[in-house]
């Protein structure tokens, strides 16, 4: 008898295979993300290692260098476009009257669990 | 392939590639006029519920406070509650924080979006409303002159805080982080055991003023920069000072104020925009308390630190010590 049978080794592929496809799919998240929510439900992720141009509420964002910021906006007060762009973990921009924020969220371990001020 | 082999690759590969992280649940929404976020290890419904229902009783422009601002008394006993824990802060730390100013706050139309400068007359007549020796409580009642309008928008959020913190005390939670806005609830101790992280942003540029690393704390910060509006090519804040019936002016830029135990959400909140209202000039005995930590940061660029706390600046951001 075979040590290693032709089956034994499909067996071991079959379980290996989708184990790594799984622990890659786990580990993909370690970037930068910009959240964006209306009225407190994340509507879209966006990486921030891409530059990208889109609207949410009316509200036109741009990512550019890392960096997530509201270009415009039809608020009154407009503290969503002169909040700037924000690039940390755990920064935001709010848009009270349109109810909708944008967080950075980054898996990175050393950055900050909360981001006051 | 027997058919029996498929269940046990499909639960080895879960096995592989599991090892799932503790649960941990999370939650946004807009309340208190502003954007709420929640962290932990627990369900997150029992805390938004307690946010909500601090909003129910103390926004001024909804619901019982707005009802108990055209009149003379009520028995509410969240306005009761933080009434009373407000004037005792007000008599350790003075009156710079004033929750009759409601008159003033709308006058200004803070909060309400309809933004602009009233008259001088306007001014002189809402200040006659404010002081704390309109309200008086008694017996969980309490009462006002009618045309004093209380406005908890200094202290309400960091209120919140304190009854989250008690909620999740009683519930055994081992770790949250709750944002009420400009004031937020680190609770118990992260999974990983490593102290709470808490980055200062910048007031007028990308790179955070610095990185404070604390255990369980209530933190809440105070500044002008954020909250502002502009009219006759003047910029004004949104934090008023009830001495002169203005804007106020200060040489604070941004205060950043650690607060530990029972009420520090309230005393935390209260204390930041006290220290931003009195300017740089009576920090001093700030600095040197030992119940709470603070970091400020003036119009000069100077930094000023707490001994005692373990924050370390972030070069190159502009502000220096």
């Amino acid at each position: 008898m075979k040590l290693i049978t032709v089956r034994d080794i499909a067996i071991i592929l079959l379980i290996l295979i989708p184990s790594i496809i799984l622990l890659a799919i786990n580990f993909k998240d370690d970037g930068t993300y910009a959240e964006i929510s209306c009225d407190g439900n994340v509507v879209k992720t966006v990486p921030l290692s891409e530059d990208a141009e889109f609207s949410v509420n009316d509200i036109k964002f741009s990512v550019k260098e890392n960096s997530v910021c509201v270009i415009s906006s039809p608020c009154p007060d407009k503290i969503c476009v002169k909040t700037g762009a924000i690039k940390r973990n755990g920064e935001t921009i709010i848009c009270l009257p349109q109810k909708v924020s944008v967080r950075v969220v980054s898996e990175d371990k050393e950055t900050a669990d909360i981001v006051v001020g | 392939m027997k058919k029996s082999f498929i269940p046990i690759i499909i639960s080895t590969v879960m096995i592989f590639s599991g090892c799932q992280k503790n649960q941990i649940y999370t939650s946004d929404f807009f309340t208190m006029d502003t954007l709420c976020s929640i962290k932990s290890d627990v369900d997150t419904k029992e805390t938004e519920d307690i946010i909500l229902s601090c909003n129910t009783s103390l926004d001024m422009y909804s619901g019982k406070l707005m009802e108990f601002n055209e009149i003379e008394e009520t028995d509410d006993a969240y306005i009761y509650d933080i009434t009373e824990k407000t004037l005792s802060l007000v008599s350790l730390y003075g009156e710079n924080v004033d929750i009759t100013s409601g008159e003033l706050t709308s006058l200004w139309g803070i909060s309400s979006g309809n933004k602009t400068v009233p008259s001088k007359d306007e001014i002189r007549k809402a200040l006659s409303t404010t002081g704390y020796e309109k309200i008086s409580l008694k017996d969980g009642i309490i009462s006002k002159e009618k045309e004093t309008k209380l406005d908890f928008g200094a202290v309400a959020k960091g209120y919140s805080c304190d009854l989250v913190y008690k909620n999740l005390s009683d519930k055994n939670c081992g770790y949250a982080i709750v944002s009420v806005g400009s004031s937020s609830l680190l609770f118990g101790e992260k999974p990983d055991g490593t102290d709470f992280k808490i980055e200062i942003k910048n007031p007028d540029g990308n790179i955070p003023l610095g990185m404070i690393e604390t255990k369980e704390c209530f933190v809440s910060t105070s500044g002008g920069y954020e909250r502002f509006f502009e009219a006759d090519g003047k910029t004004y804040s949104h934090i008023l000072d009830v001495k002169t019936g203005y804007p106020v002016k200060t040489d604070i830029v941004s205060v950043t104020v650690l607060c530990y135990g029972e009420n520090g959400g309230i005393k935390s909140d209260f204390l930041a925009t006290d220290i931003f209202i009195g300017g740089t000039e009576n920090l001093k005995k700030h600095l040197s308390s030992a119940d709470y930590k603070i970091v400020v940061a003036d119009e000069n660029k100077k930094l000023y630190v707490s001994e005692g706390i373990k924050f370390t600046p972030y070069e190159n951001s502009g502000y220096s010590l």
